[in-house]
């Protein structure tokens, strides 16, 4: 088997398939996620007058839906802001805790903060809405009959706050380890306070990872769609008002809607790529006394406090809360599920399996296709070339889902270009597709760093013992990115599991384990909700938990 | 010492440990205003310990610190009129800030920034030889420009102390030369500052200080001019680490005052006798350049046989490893003479100069670790 | 038997010449190090030799064949890196034997092979271990090995020795030089640092700034230098300008700037009035002399001396003003040092060079 396996690699290394490969993989790319998030733009110029006719002159409604689209535009780019503005302040101290201290218990810490990332939105979502909203809450341990808060704008905010909070966090994190502390050294050296030290020099030197970080915070507020769903009430932010549409067959409004949020989300990326030259900080003016004050030990110390509290109370505490009410609400939990007469739990055992295979046909094509162009990103030296695709990969990250569902619906539908029947029709394979295409940039980005990391010296080492190319990708370089390729699957697989938004827009009667908690918890079946939510916050954390272990082994 | 001098800084009784393992046992030392002090010894001896609690960026388990006469133990780093040069990469010039803003950030931090201290920075700049260049950014400096404005900027905050940690690392042999040429003519120029420079080169240490500090194991063993440490070392591990020397172990064979007389491997050396006694067994040191290779025995006196190990030609210099018979390798650094040269393996003489030997008693089963090259 | 032409290579990197129509022969068994600054062209040059870069124009003869166009794994050559480049998911042994399986050998064919390199590198004890239980010598040496198995006879080192401790430098050196040797390899090594260089080669090729300056032997290269700037680089130098007042045969008379002291130079070549340098190692630099025709004597003014243990260093002003260095040995300095003193080199010692358009360019190190 050794040598024709070699006679084989030898063969498919020249530079013909070389080429082929490249085009293949840069192809599949462009047309399964460029396409059709473009295809929207033409969808609407094309049927402009209809579209314009429904929003502004429809007989019934006059122009409803065109001020209900801008409420709901309007909704999204609030909560959004303030999220972000929140994030950032109670973000902030938390990485700086992380970035520069080391106590016990750091690693669990740093764990629970990726706890909102692993688990699926919805499932989040109907705990946190438990913890704040339901007798079964808070307010229950203070007596009270109803939750602490009702569903709408407030709620969405405590939601969105805790699925951006680790955004934030983890990037600023990183973002502060990668200024070398030998500057503050110096700074302090020279006189500066610590305050003062974190606003003129770590701070300008970190500026350009705060900014992301925060961009990234608010697109993934605007396009949070499956924990919006439970707690939205009658506040309907852009994501919801697509899904709304599109099960109304109002495809036009929904259609427009989304073209908005594509053009937001790729200005708000272009802003991301040209900005963090231009904006400065004040550096140059020192107020020395204040400063010296707020560099003060015990200052740093409530601070601290501070800010573990309201990590606990905000984050942690109502994401698990879910567990506590199953805790007390066992024969609730027990009747509605396992002896109901709507069969609840065959129900959720077809969506388990329908998540689960769903997950997994996405992450293995993410893998087969995500590697290539990982190589091809930070190997292959085409310049310029390089920039414009490391950008196209970043679009789908920040397209709210529900919009990007919307596209890929149409683009491959019945209004599609591909004629009358279109090539698929929402189901199945066409959450298959749509999880695709949102995966791939997840598969991606882990992948670019790990592929970095890959000494180049390795390969070339792998060469000049005499294999060919496609040997030492399989000798050399795999061995080397097995690892890398485990978690991002992970990530990829827990990315899937959760996704709400787009796989409301395409599914056809295929349920995923997101939607039937939405669905469970409209129908007020609040029990068979948080068994459902119980079930897969588990699984997820399982999961992540093998991540971390991955990850932490190949350090 | 001169003991007339001011003491600016001041060690009593300094210790420290990591986890159980002594850095620094028992260290006093005393560091006259204007003087350039080099603290020297091996990796792992504890000088950059030393150094980061002068500076006030440890604390010592133990012991006090003085400077300028007051207790510093528990005053910040930024409190203590110190200025710190940063490893040589990028000597922690704000990449973010011009030249200019570099120079004057110490006084602006302390708020005390003023047209007088803006017309310090000028002045600075100028004595710096960068006065064109205020506004640009450390990206676009050379190593030794580099190295200026982070002294320029260490002595903005008016630091009469300046400390440096191995300030010139791992560049390149004659680059390096050349700014620690600079950093010299720097300091003397400016004469009113006393500097602390740690470093594990020794010809580094020789060349720029007015005095050693000999730190091995966590503990001083000497303090001396370069002279007194390369010339008279009171140790093994001194004298092996400052110089290229050959250990021989030998026996005091006769007393002759005011004369002692040594046996070392069957040839005699005189030397002045140092209240050794007959018998007594000791340590002889003798430098590469003080031992020379020729082919033929030519006198019974002073003379070893050995082979050619192997030899290294630098800069006009050779350096040979002869084995001897009894196994030892003794190193011989003589001028390279084009008609004189020995292959490996080649049977050759070794003649002793024993002018400027210096002898040692043996300090028993532990003679192997005191010998660090 | 490895024969390596190199004809009119060039290679740029945006403006920046890599390297800039170099021209080289290695001739088989020949153990040749390619020395200079960084940004040179020494690398360039060997990893365009093993295929991993690809040159803009020019040619690469193995033996008289063109290998220019082909990939590096098509080459017949063993290669060794800075970092070792030792696969570090694979023990020793798999390591060693990666070139041999690659080429599909049989099993008995690749155990000879494999124990042979390990044995001959001396890494054979730990032929079970993985990288990070290794030391950087050891990981040398099956880096070397490795090279070894690949049954090349051309082998292509990347400055091999810089990432070990300067303890291990001199012996691995050493080593090295008699393994290539003892197995008929033609080695061609790259190093910026010279006392590798000086010690292992059989010839070597200085580099500067994408162009060969000189290809000699160590000696001739040290003794003969064809430029200021390879005088410079192998050797702390005094460099001193002066004019050719008086021609004899096989010696000339300077006479330094400033009408400065009368220097004797070991040659006849230049012209009457014609603007030089001379340069003397400070390290032939004697305070000492018995007067006779073959050196030069001065009258110079100490103005500062450095102590660096077995040798001194002293600054010396000239009579017009210029400035020298010389490097005594400690126990050499007479004993009454005055603050004028005179000294004395060897006429054969001073090597003269045409006054150059930019002089300080030619003493940069880079």
């Amino acid at each position: 088997m050794g040598r024709l396996l070699l006679k084989i690699e030898k063969g498919l290394s020249n530079r013909f398939f070389g080429i082929f490969g490249d085009s293949f993989t840069i192809g599949f790319f462009i047309l399964i996620i460029i396409v059709p998030i473009l295809y929207i733009f033409s969808f609407v110029i094309t049927r402009w007058d209809t579209i314009y006719f429904n929003l502004f002159n429809h007989p019934i409604l006059g122009d409803k839906q065109w001020f209900d689209l801008l409420t709901a535009l309007g909704r999204s780019f609030e909560i959004a802001g303030i999220v972000t503005i929140i994030d950032v302040i109670i973000g902030l101290p938390m990485a700086l805790i992380l970035a520069r201290y080391q106590f016990r218990g750091k690693k669990y810490i740093d764990s629970l903060i990726d706890l909102p990332l692993a688990v699926p939105t919805a499932a989040l979502g109907f705990s946190i809405y438990l913890f704040w909203g339901t007798h079964y809450g808070i307010s229950g341990l203070f007596g009270l009959q109803t939750g602490l808060f009702s569903e709408g704008p407030l709620m969405i905010m405590l939601v969105h706050i805790v699925f951006t909070y680790p955004y934030i966090v983890r990037n600023l994190k990183e973002v502060i380890m990668r200024v070398d502390r030998t500057y503050e050294h110096a700074a302090r050296s020279l006189g500066a306070p610590g305050f003062t030290v974190f606003r003129t020099i770590t701070g300008p030197l970190m500026k350009e990872g705060l900014i992301a970080g925060a961009i990234l915070a608010f697109t993934r507020s605007l396009g949070e769609t499956g924990a919006t769903m439970i707690v939205f009430g009658v506040t309907e932010t852009s994501p919801i008002q697509i899904v709304a549409w599109r099960q109304l067959g109002l495809f036009g409004p929904a259609a427009f809607l989304s073209m908005i949020l594509v053009l937001v989300a790729l200005l708000l990326l272009l802003l991301l790529k040209l900005i963090t030259r231009r904006v400065g900080l004040p550096i140059h003016r020192v107020f020395v006394r204040t400063e010296r004050a707020l560099s003060q030990p015990i200052l740093r110390k409530t601070r601290n406090g501070l800010i573990a509290l309201v990590f606990i109370l905000i984050v942690i505490l109502p994401s698990l809360w879910t567990f506590v009410y199953i805790g007390t609400n066992s024969s609730a939990v027990y009747s509605q599920v396992f002896l109901g007469a709507d069969n609840k739990l065959a129900e959720f055992w077809l969506s388990f399996l329908a998540s689960l295979s769903i997950a997994g046909l996405a992450t293995l094509v993410c893998v087969i296709l995500g590697i290539p162009m990982a190589i091809i990103i930070v190997r292959r030296k085409w310049g310029k070339l390089k920039a414009i695709l490391d950008t196209l990969i970043d679009i789908p990250l920040v397209i709210p889902s529900a919009a990007l569902g919307f596209s890929v619906f149409v683009f491959w539908g019945t209004l599609g270009p591909f004629g009358p029947n279109g090539l698929f029709s929402p189901g199945y394979w066409l959450i298959v597709l749509v999880h695709i295409v949102f995966c791939y940039p997840y598969m991606v980005r882990v992948l670019i760093p790990i592929v970095s990391s890959i000494d180049p010296g390795y390969e070339e080492a792998a060469r000049t013992l005499g294999a060919p190319a496609f040997t030492v990708f399989r000798t050399c370089t795999w061995p080397l990115l097995k690892r890398g390729v485990l978690a991002g699957s992970i990530i990829t697989f827990t990315r899937s599991l959760g996704e709400t938004g787009a796989t409301l827009v395409v599914m056809g009667l295929t349920r995923t384990i997101p939607v039937i908690i939405v669905d469970w918890v409209e129908a007020q079946s609040l029990a068979a909700s948080a068994f459902a939510s119980v079930i897969i916050i588990i699984f997820s954390y399982v999961l992540i938990f093998f991540l971390r272990k991955i990850t932490l082994a190949s350090e | 010492m001169d003991s007339n001098k001011k003491i600016l800084v001041e060690l009593r009784n300094i210790s420290k440990k990591f986890e159980t393992a002594p850095l620094l046992q028992n260290i006093s030392l005393e560091i006259p205003h204007n003087s350039y002090f080099c603290i020297c010894g091996p990796t792992g001896s504890g000088k950059s310990t030393l150094l980061r609690i002068i500076a006030g960026l440890e604390k010592p388990d133990q012991g006090e610190i003085y400077i300028g006469g007051k207790l510093m133990n528990n005053i910040l780093p930024e409190d203590r009129g110190i200025g710190m040069l940063f490893e040589h990469m990028t000597y922690a010039l704000f990449p973010h800030l011009s030249i200019y803003e570099n120079l004057i950030y110490g006084q602006r931090v302390r708020g005390v920034a003023s047209e007088e201290s803006e017309k310090t920075a000028d002045e600075m700049l100028r004595l710096l030889m960068l006065a064109d260049r205020a506004k640009d950014f450390p990206r676009v400096m050379s190593g030794g420009m580099k190295q200026r404005v982070a002294l320029g900027r260490a002595l903005m905050t008016g630091a009469e102390l300046i400390l440096l940690d191995e300030p010139l690392g791992a560049l390149d042999a004659k680059i390096r030369l050349n700014l620690r040429k600079e950093l010299v003519s720097m300091v003397k120029a400016l004469g009113y500052l006393t500097v602390i420079h740690v470093t594990q080169d020794i010809e580094e240490a020789l060349m720029v200080s007015d005095y050693i500090v000999a730190i091995f194991s966590g503990k001083i063993l000497q303090i001396g001019t370069p002279e007194e440490i390369y010339n008279h070392p009171n140790s093994i591990e001194v004298c092996s680490f400052f110089s290229t020397s050959n250990f021989f172990e030998g026996s005091i064979s006769g007393i002759e005052e005011p004369n002692a007389l040594i046996d070392l491997h069957g040839i005699t050396i005189q030397i002045k006798n140092r209240a050794f006694s007959k018998g007594d067994q000791v340590v002889v040191a003798i430098r590469a350049t003080d031992l020379s290779i020729q082919k033929e025995k030519t006198s019974d006196l002073n003379q070893l046989q050995g082979k050619v190990l192997r030899y290294q030609f630098n800069q006009g210099v050779m350096r040979y490893e002869i084995e001897l018979e009894n196994k030892n390798v003794i190193v011989v650094n003589q001028r390279y003479d084009e008609n004189i040269s020995f292959k490996e393996n080649e049977k050759v003489t070794i003649t002793l100069y024993p002018t400027n030997i210096i002898v040692f008693p043996h300090p028993g089963e532990s003679l192997e670790e005191k010998i660090i090259k | 038997m490895p024969h390596i032409v190199i004809k009119d290579l060039s290679k740029a990197y945006g403006k920046v010449k890599a390297l800039d129509n170099v021209n080289l022969e290695v001739f088989d068994k020949e153990y040749l190090t390619l020395l200079g600054p960084s940004g040179c062209g020494k690398t360039t040059i060997l990893r365009s030799i093993a295929g991993l870069e690809q040159p803009d124009r020019g040619e690469i003869l193995f033996d008289g064949k063109n290998i220019t166009d082909l990939p590096p794994e098509e080459r017949d050559i063993g290669m060794v890196f800075q970092h070792f480049m030792v696969f570090p998911f694979l023990n020793v042994w798999d390591n060693v034997t990666y070139p041999l399986r690659i080429k599909g050998k049989s099993e008995v064919e690749i155990e000879e092979i494999a124990v042979k390199a390990m044995e001959l590198v001396g890494i054979l004890p730990r032929i079970n271990e993985f990288p990070e239980d290794l030391s950087a010598p050891e990981l040398q040496k099956v880096g070397l090995a490795r090279a070894f198995s690949t049954g090349s006879k051309l082998l292509l080192l990347d400055e091999p020795l810089s990432t070990l401790d300067s303890k291990f430098r001199m012996e691995f050196q050493h080593e090295l030089r008699k393994l290539v040797k003892g197995l008929g390899l033609t080695a061609i090594h790259v190093t910026h640092d010279q006392r590798v260089a000086m010690n292992i080669a059989d010839r070597i090729a200085l580099m500067r700034k994408g162009r060969i300056l000189q290809i000699a032997t160590p000696m001739q290269l040290y003794y003969a230098p064809n430029s200021i700037f390879t005088c410079n680089f192998l050797s702390n130098s005094n460099f001193l300008e002066g004019i050719v007042e008086k021609k004899e045969e096989k010696r000339s008379t300077v006479r330094l700037r400033g009408f400065g002291p009368k220097i004797v130079i070991p040659t006849d070549k230049w012209e009457r009035r014609k603007r030089l340098v001379l340069t003397i190692r400070r390290n032939e630099i004697s305070f000492s002399y018995a007067k006779s025709s073959e050196i030069n004597i001065l009258n110079a003014e100490i103005i500062d001396e450095h102590f660096l243990g077995a040798r001194t260093i002293f600054q010396l002003r000239l009579e017009n003003g210029d400035r020298m260095e010389a490097e005594i040995l400690t126990k050499d300095i007479p004993m009454h040092l005055g603050h004028v003193i005179t000294i004395s080199f060897n006429i054969k010692d001073i090597m003269s060079f045409e006054y150059p358009e930019d002089l300080d360019y030619e003493l940069a190190l880079e």
